[in-house]
C-alpha cells in the first residue's frame, strides 16, 4: 500500500510538472512529456503489469482533459507503451543509461504513432506532425529523461549504501 | 485475500498479457462510445476523481503566475494610462461615426469572467476547464475570449464548470475574415504558437494582415481578433491560399477568460452543420 501511495505521489508530481513546468519551459511550442518519463520509469522498474496499469490510468487522465472525440486514444497508447516497455523490466535485464534513454525515445515515438492512428489523422498529416511535433519533443523529453534516470540511479546508490 | 491473490495471478499470466488484453478492450470500448457516452464519462470523471487534482494543479500554477502577473500588470498599467487619453479621443470619434452609419453594436452581450482551473495534461493543447457552468448562465457554444482576442468556445458544460475548446484544436473550424479585404475563410486548428487558416486567393492576402471572426458561423460575433498572417502558401487547390497565423492569444498562458453570453444561432448552425464551421 505504501509503495502504491509513493507511486501515486510520483504520478501527481509528473502531472503537475506536465501542466505547469512543461509550458513554462516550452521552446518554440515544444514541450517535454513528463508523464511518459514517469510511465517508462515505472514500466522498467516494476514490469509490464505495473507499466500498463499506470499507462491506462495516466492515459485516461490525459484523455479526460482532451477533446471529447479523442477519448480513449491516449489511454490505449499509454497502455501499449507501458506493456511494451515493461517487457524489458530491470529485474531481469540490466540496462545502461544510453539504452534507457533510447528506449524512452522509442516509447515516445510509438506512443505518438498509436495516438495519431487512433485519432484518425491522415497519412500526410502524420508525416508533418511527426517531423514538427513528435521528433523535437522526443529529443526534448530524452534530455529530461537523462536527468531523471541519473537522479534515480543516484537515489538507488544511496538506498543501497544505507541498506 | 486468497481470492485477491488468485485474481492477481490470472491477470499477471503470460507476463501480463491477459490484463493487457482486458485493458485494451476497455480502452477500445471507451473509444467507440457514442458522443453522449463519452461526454458522460468525461463529465463524471471531471466532477469526481479529477476535481481535487484540478485544484492542486491550478493552485501550483497560480503561485508561479503571481510574480509574472504583477510585472505584467505594472507594464500594462503604464501602457493603459497612455492609451486612456487616446481612447477618449477615439470614443468621441466613434460616437460620431456610429450616428453616421447606424453601427450595429454586436458586442452588446453580458460577459462572465472565468478562471482556468484545469488544463489538458497532454502535449496537445486543445481544451481547458473553467470554473463557470450552467449555474452561472453558461451554455454550450458560447464564445470565449480575452482582451487579446478569441480563445475558443464552450464545448461541454456541467453545473459548476465548463470545458473550453481552444482554437488550436483541429476539429474546431471557425469562420474568419481578413480585416483589410473583408474576404471570408476559415480557421482550422494549429498549435500553441501558430494557427492555420484557409482563404480564397482571388482577393489577395498579405503578410501582416489581421484576421477577425466573420460572424457567419452563428457562434462568434463579428470582429473578435484572431491573429496576424505570419506566412502563406498555395493550397492543394489553386483557388485557395493556406495561411499560418501568429495568434493574438498566448494559449499556454491563459489564467482568466471572458465568456460572452451569446446564444448560438441554431438555424445558421444547422445550415453549416455539414461543413462543421462555427
Amino acid at each position: 500500500m505504501l509503495k502504491f501511495i509513493k507511486h501515486l505521489v510520483c504520478f501527481v508530481i509528473a502531472i503537475v510538472l506536465q501542466t505547469t513546468l512543461a509550458s513554462w519551459i516550452s521552446f518554440y511550442g515544444q514541450q517535454p512529456d513528463f508523464v511518459l518519463i514517469f510511465l517508462v520509469v515505472m514500466a522498467l522498474s516494476h514490469g509490464p503489469v505495473s507499466g500498463m496499469l499506470w499507462g491506462f490510468f495516466a492515459g485516461f487522465s490525459e484523455d479526460v482533459f482532451a477533446t471529447v472525440d479523442w477519448l480513449g486514444a491516449q489511454t490505449i497508447a499509454f497502455t501499449c507503451v507501458g506493456f511494451g516497455v515493461g517487457q524489458l523490466e530491470e529485474k531481469f535485464l540490466r540496462l545502461n543509461l544510453a539504452t534507457k534513454v533510447a528506449l524512452l525515445g522509442l516509447a515516445f515515438m510509438l506512443n505518438d504513432l498509436i495516438y495519431y492512428a487512433l485519432v484518425g489523422i491522415s497519412q500526410e498529416s502524420v508525416t508533418t506532425f511527426f517531423l514538427i511535433k513528435t521528433l523535437p519533443e522526443c529529443i526534448y523529453t530524452m534530455l529530461f529523461g537523462i536527468l531523471c534516470f541519473l537522479l534515480l540511479n543516484r537515489l538507488d546508490c544511496v538506498n543501497r549504501r544505507n541498506a | 485475500m486468497q481470492l485477491f491473490r488468485l485474481f492477481r495471478n490470472v491477470l499477471s499470466k503470460g507476463h501480463g498479457l491477459v490484463l493487457f488484453l482486458i485493458l485494451l478492450l476497455i480502452g477500445f470500448g471507451i473509444r467507440h462510445l457514442g458522443k453522449d457516452g463519452k461526454e458522460t464519462v468525461v463529465a463524471g470523471a471531471l466532477s469526481s476523481v479529477y476535481y481535487p487534482a484540478q485544484l492542486v494543479v491550478s493552485s501550483v500554477d497560480r503561485i508561479h503566475s503571481v510574480a509574472y502577473e504583477n510585472d505584467r500588470l505594472k507594464k500594462e498599467n503604464a501602457r493603459l494610462k497612455m492609451e486612456r487619453d487616446n481612447l477618449r479621443e477615439g470614443l468621441e470619434e466613434m460616437r460620431r461615426l456610429r450616428e453616421l452609419v447606424h453601427f450595429d453594436n454586436v458586442w452588446d452581450y453580458s460577459i462572465v469572467t472565468a478562471r482556468v482551473i484545469g488544463k489538458n495534461p497532454g502535449r496537445f493543447l486543445t481544451t481547458f476547464v473553467v470554473n463557470r457552468g450552467t449555474d452561472h448562465g453558461i451554455q454550450k457554444n458560447m464564445p470565449v475570449f480575452t482582451t487579446h482576442g478569441l480563445v475558443g468556445r464552450i464545448a461541454a458544460v456541467s453545473r459548476f464548470h465548463s470545458k473550453v475548446q481552444l482554437l488550436p484544436d483541429p476539429s474546431l473550424h471557425v469562420s474568419v475574415m481578413v480585416q483589410r479585404t473583408r474576404v471570408v475563410g476559415f480557421l482550422e486548428g494549429g498549435s500553441a504558437n501558430y494557427l492555420n487558416a484557409t482563404i480564397p486567393s482571388y482577393m489577395g492576402v498579405r503578410e501582416g494582415d489581421t484576421l477577425v471572426t466573420s460572424g457567419l458561423g452563428g457562434i462568434y460575433p463579428k470582429g473578435i481578433g484572431v491573429g496576424v498572417v505570419r506566412s502563406m502558401h498555395k493550397g492543394d487547390v489553386d483557388v485557395v491560399t493556406e495561411l499560418e497565423l501568429d495568434p493574438f492569444q498566448k494559449f499556454t498562458r491563459l489564467e482568466e477568460v471572458f465568456i460572452m453570453q451569446k446564444e448560438p444561432d441554431y438555424v445558421l448552425q444547422e445550415m453549416l452543420k455539414d461543413a462543421e464551421i462555427h
